[in-house]
């Protein structure tokens, strides 16, 4: 009876379909553009249980897709105090996770989707034009990382985009030297990833090291960069400024997949690892064109590469928590075939394999990457448009964006989303 | 035994299930009450900052040089208070909170400030055109304010482990209009330690 009961609750508690399954209506409905019916389908799933956090993160991201920024903040910031409240320790979810599965913690987010949380609420609040509400983002954007850093020791994936938005935010203020920290961070941390370091940071460090009057680091700046002309923050200053970002593509999803690792004494246990697939990559590159000038856009954030580290870096720990459950299940069902003979052992033992699944859980709301370019222009109103190319060199797509009016001494900011008809998965 | 003990258990499981879903219960507190929740800035923190601020303010020289030499209260306006914290902080409940101290003082005078003086202008226009000629309010006859009163919330945040430390900073600075001489600098800190939990 009591064995029953125990396979029962482990067989009704694996039902649920993975996190990452459940996703491929809103995935469908994105790709055919219509992120305000995506909307409506997340809102029906509404989740004040463990998977609260991602229900709020794609909420919050499907509002900002809709174009509904102010309610898309107030969603940020429901998930920040959330965030905050899930730091505390769950005794009892600790043991739901190493008696049956990782989903039975409740989802806290990664390290690089906490920090997005603040790139994409400072972003809402620069389409409503509130550039000092952004501001407070980018602070917020410095409080989490180094207690990031301090949590991890140090060897934490850090997103080196958040700080150089949050660069750009104290340009738009005239705060250069708070620009010139951000923006030496961000060069930190572009190098620290492996990543290409987008060809507008190294314009920025030199133009405001020079201003600054930071000669020795100016001077390194020139030798390693080789840029043949930056132009001066005065000259800048005379200008506006355009600045364009592309959310490419989503992040990528996990999928579960088994593998056996050898236990201490030997013996193989089957256990459910998460794996990554990477979405389509459908530009290659990009072009920016305002009026009659145009620019190449950069990589500037890599979700993808970002959501394989991070998880890379808990696989240890994860691989050990794994092999402490599948131990502990084992024990149990030995338990009940010396107690209630080797079938209701047997029971146990096919309940404990099918709750044996891999956390699928991420924010895939995200995109796969940002490509950004910035474009200094003289004040005035101008037509433009995106250029998408794909690998072969085609045109994808011509995206126009409404009339630009850049002002003195200001920042633009045009922001698209480009998600289209699911092809295929990668894993690598 | 066995049975007795299950049986207790689920029955506490389902007082605890339907305890889980009673409703939201709302009682009603004094406005001046402090509750502290998250740390972050609160009303408490808006009303102590604006009526230390106003009535020291009230208490300094330029106000009685200026009521001596042109013989009437001082009119001022509040311009934008600049939130460079790390906190979302409503600044308009805080600007409210200053303006109403300081008018409810009367030493000083007070006029509308730019988005509202939009509204009524429209409103005058309007009278321009409906209101009968001894109730119309005619246009060119608004009082120009004499300083205006700007200003910034900073903090300092800092965290180790469990433990934070925010700091505000809140600096007001009243300014002549006619030459932008600064009259008055008024400051106000406010210091709050955070202790988290570890376990929920």
């Amino acid at each position: 009876m009591r064995v029953l009961f125990v396979g029962l609750t482990l067989a009704v508690l694996s039902g649920c379909a993975s996190y990452s399954q459940s996703f491929q209506k809103v995935e469908l409905l994105l790709s055919q553009q219509k992120p305000q019916e995506a909307l409506l389908e997340v809102e029906k799933r509404a989740d004040s249980g463990k998977n609260q956090l991602l229900y709020l993160l794609d909420k919050a991201m499907l509002q900002r897709m809709s174009g509904l920024f102010v309610e898309s903040n107030a969603t940020f910031e429901q998930a920040k105090i959330l965030i905050e409240e899930l730091r505390a320790v769950s005794l009892v979810e600790q043991a739901g996770a190493l008696t049956i599965n990782d989903s039975m913690m409740s989802y806290e987010g990664e390290d690089y989707e906490q920090i997005a949380v603040h790139i994409y609420a400072a972003l809402n609040y620069i389409e409503l034009g509130l550039w000092d509400e952004a501001r407070v983002e980018a602070l917020q954007v410095d409080v989490l990382q180094k207690k990031i850093a301090e949590d991890n020791d140090g060897v934490s994936i850090e997103d080196a985009f958040s700080r150089y938005l949050t660069g750009l935010i104290y340009e738009q203020g005239s705060e250069w030297s708070d620009a010139m920290i951000a923006y030496r961070e961000a060069y930190r941390l572009y190098q620290k990833n492996k990543q290409v370091v987008p060809i507008f940071l190294k314009h920025d460090l030199l133009r405001l090291s020079r201003y600054l009057g930071l000669d020795h680091e100016y001077k390194q700046y020139q030798k390693s960069f080789e840029l043949k002309k930056t132009l001066s923050l005065r000259k800048l200053k005379r200008q506006g400024e355009v600045v364009v970002l592309l959310h490419h593509s989503l992040a990528p999803i996990k999928r579960a997949e088994n593998v056996f690792v050898m236990g201490e004494s030997g013996v193989q246990h089957r256990v459910s690892l998460p794996a990554y697939y990477s979405r389509p990559s459908y530009v290659s590159h990009a072009q920016l064109w305002v009026g009659k000038t145009s620019i190449d856009m950069v990589v500037a954030d890599d979700f993808d590469m970002l959501a394989r580290k991070s998880l890379e870096s808990h696989k240890g720990a994860m691989i050990a928590r794994l092999i402490t459950r599948a131990i502990l299940k084992k024990n149990i069902s030995n338990q009940v075939s010396d107690n209630n003979g080797s079938l209701a052992g047997f029971l146990v033992d096919v309940a404990s394999m099918a709750t044996e699944t891999a956390d699928t859980r991420s924010w895939l709301t995200l995109p796969k990457n940002i490509l950004f370019a910035r474009l200094p222009l003289q004040s005035g109103t101008y037509p433009a448009k995106l250029i998408l190319f794909g690998d072969q060199g085609q045109v994808l797509e011509t995206m126009p964006l409404a009339d630009v009016e850049v002002k003195r001494g200001k920042k633009t900011m045009l922001e698209r989303t480009y998600v289209r008809p699911y092809v295929s998965e990668k894993k690598e | 035994m066995i049975k007795n003990v299950m049986g207790l258990t689920l029955v506490g499981c389902l007082v605890f299930g339907l305890a889980a879903c009673s409703t939201t219960t709302v009682k009603r507190v004094d406005t001046d009450t402090v509750q502290d929740l998250s740390g972050n800035w609160n009303d408490t923190d808006s009303r102590l900052v604006s009526s230390r601020m106003v009535s020291d303010v009230l208490s300094k020289k330029w106000l009685t040089t200026y009521q001596v030499r042109h013989e009437k209260n001082p009119v001022v306006i509040v311009g934008e208070v600049r939130n460079l914290s790390h906190e979302h902080i409503n600044t308009r409940t805080f600007i409210a909170d200053l303006e109403r101290e300081l008018i409810n003082s009367g030493e000083v005078e007070f006029v509308a400030s730019s988005s509202e003086r939009n509204e009524v202008r429209d409103e005058r226009d309007d009278q321009e055109q409906n209101a009968s000629q001894s109730t119309r309010n005619i246009a060119g006859e608004e009082v120009g304010a004499d300083f205006m009163l700007k200003g910034q919330i900073n903090t300092i945040f800092d965290a180790a482990k469990d433990t934070q430390v925010k700091y505000y900073q809140i600096d007001l600075t009243l300014i002549n209009l006619k030459d932008n001489r600064k009259v008055w600098i008024g400051q106000k800190k406010i210091k709050k330690v955070l202790e988290t939990g570890m376990f929920r």
